[in-house]
């Protein structure tokens, strides 16, 4: 079944794309995360490890959070037009108008 | 307890090392020795002036009076960092390419550079950031005053506290935040002092955090246990609902639409790439920063007397615990969140007002730019920028003045987010929306404006104002359907919640609406197009707008009143541009035109660069409409030809169509031409003979019988023939055409070969040769018409026996079952097909070796072969020519097998 001529990895310079789709789902999972009905299912007055449930939630949503989008931001390629500032940028630009 | 004047010093101390800090940091930046002031980690540490001390000591009192709603206000800008990919990296994008210089820059340059729309953001920045910093100076005096205890000494004025720290910082924000008027020439001095800021309120936050809780509180879950034994609740009051949903919202507008949030994130970006460490980074930052405030308002609540602020705990509780040092580190940190606020609040916003308010109407007002003199408009800029951030800290301390004792203060954190908000529909528009029209982010923006003030900013005075407190009980003119905080009778709802729904409702309904209603300026639709599409390849091309006829002369006298000199040759030089007076014809190029209002853009804004080229140019520039009109006609142009070579395209293919269908067509009529004199020949020739013979009975009379006899057997046997031929071509036509019908029943296939194989066995003898059986297939079920399955056996076994000119001829059969299908095989071992007629054995009146010379005069018609060809095809069965190892041919008959088994 596998194998229409395709090596097994995937193909290079799409899955950067794909990747940079994908980090849409870290803001809105996150949203959907802090959500009073999500929150709500935390938010009954219980205790873990002497810790308010609640708060638990909210820092490990948060930092589940930062960590995706640590991982993220490392994988993810940049597409940024030059790595140097806009102004050094100018220097780039082909001259001799005129 | 610590004196006032340690305290006052200490922080006047503290300034004095950002003064140097800022000082130093300029200094290398200036030597282009940047490095590390461009790191991704201090662009991080920047943006976090986003929390103020409205959170460093906020946060605690507000964990205190409504428990986990402080974590929303980190939650909100940390969904935006996560998601940085997808509108702050635009925003990044688009800012450096369109020179970006403030919020309302990029609002006013997205709608076609509207020196209005500006003007309007403008004033709702300050309107909305003015009591937010003099929030700030409240958090100062109240917390000198806190960790000096000179309220009860009566030793300090408030008053005179705030305007000397109102004071110190115009004079540091004037010292640093205008060294220059390029708005993206960063202000590194003062970058550097901001980043140093948030690391010492970050320290003084967690060194407390770890006091209170480690030292005396014995640990978080003990914090908890004696919360609980003080008789607190733990526990979230009411369930999360609306207000913390609006306040997750609104901090995230504001982290985006704030105008100090925008300088730093976006206008003092160096590297977009920077944005990638910060996506997590600033997220952390907040993360660590909020770790100890709950245990901290909770330890507050049950060790310190009633009554005491929870706002201060931060500086009382380590002071009760006899560790006035560490409240007087927690001070600093305090200290360093409010002035980091109010220094880059009000760079952002004394450019917003130098740009869009002053600049703007000195041109428009004043002549004679030659008056100027050289930097002329700059010298202008940085003066109006001053006198803003004075002006700007001058209102602050009003506002501290008049509302300062009123609880109005304590509110307007989120009162302000709230107004900053409704800028953040036009941005998303923007950025998103290439229809968005001015009109209708200009409507949008000021109806959403407006019902917060009405909803949010007015109410926030009734504590203090009798007439508003009325007001607000009974609406104006006692129409109550318009009270402030239950606008169209929507009561029971959160003051929060309610103002952002109804401004953001109406903000956002007003720019569709409008957007729709309204149509776009050529301008506009430039613009509109630089900023939604500013991923796409090639869209950073600025369109030309001015018409190629200025002097480079008057170009460089203006670039000169706004870069100065220097900096003008520099930029001339770069493009190769003259600019001496001795080449005064000298045709600057659209280009250079469109390039150097970027350049002027990034010190004075889009708006008035646009204003000022287009007055120094004024005779010479083509209306946009024209230039809009030669757009739309090339792309007219573009799109006709598209058209054309689409048509021609497919006329192409239609062409190429119509021949292959020709050849078709003239090879079938050639092979009806063919078959016709084919069966003529077939016909004529018995025909011939028959007639000669009759002819012959008929006028020799004096035969004899033996004769006769001949000639009538001889008219017979080809009568015979041409009967043959004739039912074969009938046969074919109707196995062509589908006319003969037949039953397929279940048939043994094996019986049927088996009478085939007898019925040639008399000819194979007249020949003398044998038909060998091979090895054979038990039994054969298949679909078929028995006759006609006989018919092809005995037509391919024939003719394996006619065509067989070995000396020895055999005829071989073997027939067996494979992979669902009967198959038989017959093969001969004579000279075999010759390779030329191979592919062409199955047509009509082929036959085989008959251009080989005079052999098998009467062996067949040519007919046999196509007919069972045909018939094997209708039996959804195969009739194909073999290669074989041995000499001879070979025919291979395929059947499909019935599936179910058949009947005995």
């Amino acid at each position: 079944m596998a194998g229409h001529g395709h090596g097994p990895g995937p193909v290079p310079g799409n899955g950067g794309k794909k990747l940079a789709e994908a980090t849409l789902i870290l803001p809105l999972l996150g949203a959907a995360f802090l959500m009073p009905a999500f929150l709500n299912l935390f938010a009954h007055r219980s205790r873990l490890f002497g810790l308010p449930l609640e708060v638990l939630y909210l820092f490990f949503v948060w930092f589940a959070l930062v960590l995706a989008a640590f991982l993220v931001s490392r994988r993810l390629k940049s597409d940024a037009p030059s790595a140097a500032p806009e102004r050094h940028a100018e220097h780039e630009r082909p001259t001799g108008i005129g | 307890m610590l004196s006032p004047d340690l305290v006052i010093l200490t922080a006047v101390a503290y300034v004095g090392l950002l003064f140097l800090l800022a000082y130093l940091s300029d200094a290398r930046a200036r030597r282009s020795d940047a490095g590390f002031l461009r790191s991704p980690f201090i662009y991080t540490l920047s943006i976090s002036v986003y929390c103020t001390s409205w959170t460093f000591y906020g946060a605690v009192g507000t964990a205190a009076r409504s428990g986990l709603e402080f974590m929303a206000i980190y939650m909100g800008p940390t969904l935006v960092f996560v998601g940085w990919w997808f509108v702050l990296r635009k925003l990044i994008r688009i800012s450096h390419a369109q020179r970006i210089t403030s919020v309302a820059d990029l609002l006013s340059s997205r709608f076609g550079k509207s020196s209005h729309l500006a003007v309007l953001v403008t004033l709702i920045a300050v309107i909305t950031i003015t009591p937010y910093i003099a929030l700030q100076l409240k958090a100062i005096t109240t917390s000198i005053q806190a960790v000096s205890l000179a309220k009860s000494g009566g030793g300090l004025d408030d008053v005179q506290l705030a305007l000397g720290v109102a004071i110190g910082m115009a004079g540091f924000t004037i010292l640093f935040g205008t060294r220059n008027v390029d708005a993206r020439e960063q202000h590194h001095g003062v970058v550097a002092a901001i980043a140093f800021e948030a690391v010492v309120k970050l320290l003084a936050l967690i060194a407390v955090g770890i006091f209170v809780v480690f030292s005396l509180g014995g640990g978080p879950v003990a914090v908890f246990d004696r919360a609980v034994a003080a008789g607190l609740d733990i526990h979230e009051q009411a369930p999360f609902g609306s207000r913390w949903v609006t306040v997750l919202l609104l901090s995230a507008c504001a982290v985006i639409c704030l105008p100090r949030q925008f300088q730093i994130t976006v206008v003092e970006n160096s590297n977009e790439d920077h944005l990638r460490t910060a996506s997590w980074a600033f997220p952390g930052y907040m993360l660590v920063m909020s770790l100890f405030i709950a245990p901290i308002a909770l330890y507050g609540l049950a060790t310190m007397p009633a009554g005491s602020n929870p706002d201060m705990f931060v500086l009382t509780l380590p002071m009760s615990a006899g560790h006035d040092w560490l409240a007087l580190f927690a001070f600093i940190g305090g200290f360093s969140s409010a002035t980091s606020m109010i220094i880059v609040a009000s760079i952002a916003l004394s450019i917003m007002v130098s740009n869009h308010i002053v600049v703007p109407i000195a041109l428009r007002h004043s002549g004679n730019l030659e008056a100027a003199g050289e930097r002329g408009i700059a010298r202008l800029l940085l003066r109006a920028r001053r006198i803003s951030i004075a002006a700007l800290l001058g209102l602050g301390f009003l506002y501290f003045l008049l509302a300062g004792d009123s609880n109005a203060l304590a509110q307007i954190g989120l009162i302000s987010f709230a107004g900053v908000a409704q800028l953040l529909p036009a941005m998303i528009a923007a950025l998103y929306w290439r229809e968005a029209t001015l009109r209708g982010a200009f409507a949008g923006i000021s109806a959403g404006f407006v019902v917060w003030a009405w909803t949010s900013f007015l109410p926030s005075f009734g504590t203090s104002a009798e007439t508003v407190a009325a007001l607000m009980r009974e609406g104006p003119w006692g129409i109550r359907l318009l009270r402030p905080e239950a606008l169209f009778g929507m009561e029971g709802l959160d003051p929060l919640v309610h103002s952002v729904f109804w401004s953001l409702f109406f903000n956002v309904t007003t720019l569709v609406f409008v957007s729709l209603t309204t149509s776009q300026g050529v301008m506009e639709r430039i613009q509109a197009a630089l900023f939604v599409d500013v991923f796409r390849r090639g869209a950073g091309a600025q369109p030309h707008l001015i018409h190629a006829s200025v002097t480079t002369e008057e170009l460089f006298f203006v670039a000169e009143r706004v870069l100065g000199w220097t900096r003008a040759k520099a930029f001339f030089e770069e493009y190769d541009v003259p600019r001496s007076h001795g080449v005064e014809s000298f045709v600057a190029s659209p280009d250079f035109i469109a390039e150097l209002e970027r350049a002027l853009a990034s010190s004075i804004g889009s708006a008035s660069a646009h204003i000022l080229l287009s007055k120094v140019v004024a005779g010479d520039i083509i209306t946009l409409e024209e230039v809009m009109r030669i757009a739309g006609e090339t792309q007219q142009v573009i799109e006709y030809s598209h058209e054309l070579e689409q048509t021609s395209q497919e006329l192409r293919e239609t062409a190429q169509k119509l021949r292959e269908a020709n050849a078709l067509l003239h090879e079938l009529h050639r092979q009806k031409d063919d078959f016709l004199s084919q069966v003529s020949h077939e016909v004529r020739t018995p025909m011939t003979s028959i007639r000669s013979f009759s002819e012959i009975l008929l006028t020799e009379n004096d035969l004899n019988a033996a004769s006769r006899e001949r000639f009538v057997s001889t008219i017979h046997r080809e009568s015979v023939r041409l009967t043959r031929l004739l039912d074969e071509i009938l046969d074919l036509n109707a196995l062509e055409h589908g006319e003969r019908s037949w039953d397929n029943v279940p048939v043994d296939a094996e019986l049927v070969l088996d009478r085939a194989i007898a019925v040639c066995e008399a000819l194979a003898q007249q020949k003398g040769m044998r038909i060998e059986n091979g090895p054979r297939a038990a039994r054969g079920v298949v679909s078929t018409d028995a006759d006609r399955l006989s018919q092809v056996f005995i037509n391919v076994i024939a003719n394996a026996i006619a065509h067989n000119d070995a000396p020895a001829p055999r005829v071989r059969i073997e027939s067996r079952i494979e992979g669902g299908n009967y198959v038989v095989d017959i093969a001969d071992n004579g000279s075999g097909i010759p390779e030329e007629f191979r592919r062409t054995i199955f047509d009509k009146f082929v036959r085989a070796g008959r251009s080989a010379a005079g052999s098998a005069p009467t062996s067949g018609l040519g007919l046999g072969l196509n007919i069972s060809y045909k018939i094997m095809e209708k039996m959804q069965g195969r009739l194909e020519l073999v290669d074989m190892p041995r000499p001879g041919a070979c025919f291979r008959l395929t059947l499909p097998l019935l599936r179910q088994p058949a009947e005995a």
